[in-house]
């Protein structure tokens, strides 16, 4: 079922009257009356005014003033161009430590190829008289070897000369045989006989 | 056992709104079945809402085997959220209250999990999940003021109320009351909840209650908002190093406003200011059970300087 009633509280302020009201308020005139009203809450709430101005002195004290900003911003901007230069200055300085860190490397490379180079020649010294006993050996061994060729050549020349002598003997022997009549028109020839 | 409750609808939205979440409600309470009423809230000052109701939702059509009554409560022509309230509460016929924004679309059984909420005396309201992913606003101290931090919404306690939705037992809430410092918007139910708090009590969303809120119906005005989150703070601020911090922050924030040409900051500030008289009648008389610090999520972590 559905009934009506009605009642008639008590009516709220106009909210929006009111906000026309302070909006049409120029904004120094606004903030000298929320300071105002600042300082009225702070005496209902802490008590005596004296608070409230204590407050208010901590608080614009600790406020930067506009020449100490000045003041401020001028040593900040001198403490920045310091730490730039001195940022490039090390920058600077880097840069030829790595040059030299590099230069030192690179000599110690080198060094390093050095000491290498001399333990390579001071083995080789080291190994060179028992080169040279081996190489005397050797020279040793190709004499005897030589010797032993010139020998082996010698026989080799004699047999040959004694084959050539056989042969010869043994041609003149098939001569005689074969033709001895032509063998003594040969020894006549050779006589000088017709 | 079933205990009725009174569903309260501030109908300030459209009937395109209105119609689809009350006959969602509806629904739901023919089929619970516990001779619960829905009322209407009407501030339009007319009779147009009430004669809707009757024509849309007829009695006889509706609820055949009715155990619910809907009632329209009209109200004089701009009259703010807490008189609305206070008077609808007043006119409650049930124990328990359910406040509800016109957009809200209940789902199943979402209003059972609250009531057994409700039972235990230390919670002094229950509010189901308004959404998937809901986005829940905790409260937070921060560079000497309040901060409304957005979280997930999770099952438990939680610090800040939204009359969006949420179960409360109607005689406390009269006893309450409702400060109309707060209004219009989310403050009136954050301050509601924050005095519970004060007192010990606890504000707990029930994991098995959801209803669905569109996003469109949690928008805030943000001048109204800043002007409620000072006066929040100024009638709940406790020790005397949290308010000194505080006055020094909205010196601050003054003298910067005035530099940077922020008028919206001071126009909040002075609407602020000028409820002072107000604020220090609504402000609480005697020590609070719980400190304001250990009221901020959480604790009192990072407050080490209140006394």
């Amino acid at each position: 079922m559905t009934s009506t009633r009605t009642v008639d509280p008590a009516l709220p302020p106009d909210f929006a009257v009111r906000v026309q009201r302070l909006e049409a308020l120029e904004t120094r005139a606004l903030a000298a009356r929320c300071l105002a009203g600042i300082g009225e809450l702070s005496e209902v709430i802490l008590g005596p005014r004296a608070r409230h101005a204590e407050l208010l002195l901590e608080m614009l004290l600790a406020r930067a003033r506009p020449e100490l900003v000045e003041a401020q911003r001028a040593e900040l901007l001198a403490a920045r161009r310091e730490i730039a230069e001195q940022g490039a200055a090390l920058a600077a300085h880097e840069r030829a430590q790595r040059a030299a860190a590099e230069r030192e490397l690179a000599l110690q490379r080198e060094v390093e190829e050095l000491r290498r180079a001399q333990e390579a020649v001071a083995e080789r010294a080291a190994a060179l008289p028992e080169e040279r006993a081996a190489l005397e050996l050797g020279r040793a061994a190709l004499e005897q070897i030589e010797r032993e060729l010139a020998t082996l050549r010698s026989e080799r020349d004699w047999r040959a000369a004694e084959m050539r002598a056989a042969a010869s003997a043994l041609e003149g022997l098939r001569f005689r045989l074969l033709a001895p009549e032509l063998h003594e028109r040969v020894q006549r020839w050779k006589a000088g006989a017709p | 056992m079933t205990r009725p409750v009174t569903i309260v609808i501030q109908a300030g939205g459209t009937r395109a709104e209105l119609e689809p979440a009350l006959a969602a409600l509806l629904g739901e309470l023919e089929w619970r079945a516990a001779g619960d009423e829905v009322l209407l809230l009407d501030t339009s000052g007319t009779s147009a809402l009430g004669d809707w109701a009757a024509q849309r939702f007829p009695p006889p059509a509706t609820f055949e085997r009715a155990s619910c009554e809907l009632r329209t409560l009209a109200l004089a022509r701009g009259t703010g959220d807490a008189g609305a309230l206070r008077a609808a509460v007043s006119e409650a016929a049930h124990a328990l209250v359910f406040l509800m924004a016109p957009g809200l679309h209940v789902r199943a059984g979402f209003l059972e999990p609250l009531c057994a909420a409700l039972e235990d005396p230390r919670t002094f309201a229950a509010v189901p999940f308004l959404r998937t992913g809901e986005s829940a606003v905790e409260p937070r101290w921060l560079a000497g003021a309040l901060d409304c931090a957005h979280v997930a919404a999770a099952a438990g306690e939680f610090g800040f109320l939204r009359a969006a939705a949420c179960l409360v037992r109607r005689d406390e809430l009269l006893a309450r009351g409702l400060d109309a410092l707060f209004e219009p918007g989310e403050w009136l139910a954050r301050d509601l909840g924050w005095r519970a708090r004060r007192d010990g009590r606890a504000l707990v969303r029930v994991a098995g209650s959801t209803v669905e809120l569109p996003a469109a119906s949690t928008e805030v005005n943000a001048l109204e908002d800043a002007r409620a989150r000072l006066l929040f703070t100024w009638k709940h601020l406790d020790g005397e190093a949290l308010w000194r911090e505080h006055l020094g922050a909205l010196l601050e924030r003054t003298l910067r406003a005035a530099e940077e040409d922020q008028r919206d900051e001071l126009v909040a500030l002075a609407l602020a200011l000028e409820e002072l008289p107000a604020l220090t009648r609504s402000r609480p008389a005697g020590a609070a059970r719980l400190r304001f610090a250990a009221l901020l999520a959480g604790g009192a972590e990072g407050h080490e300087r209140q006394a």
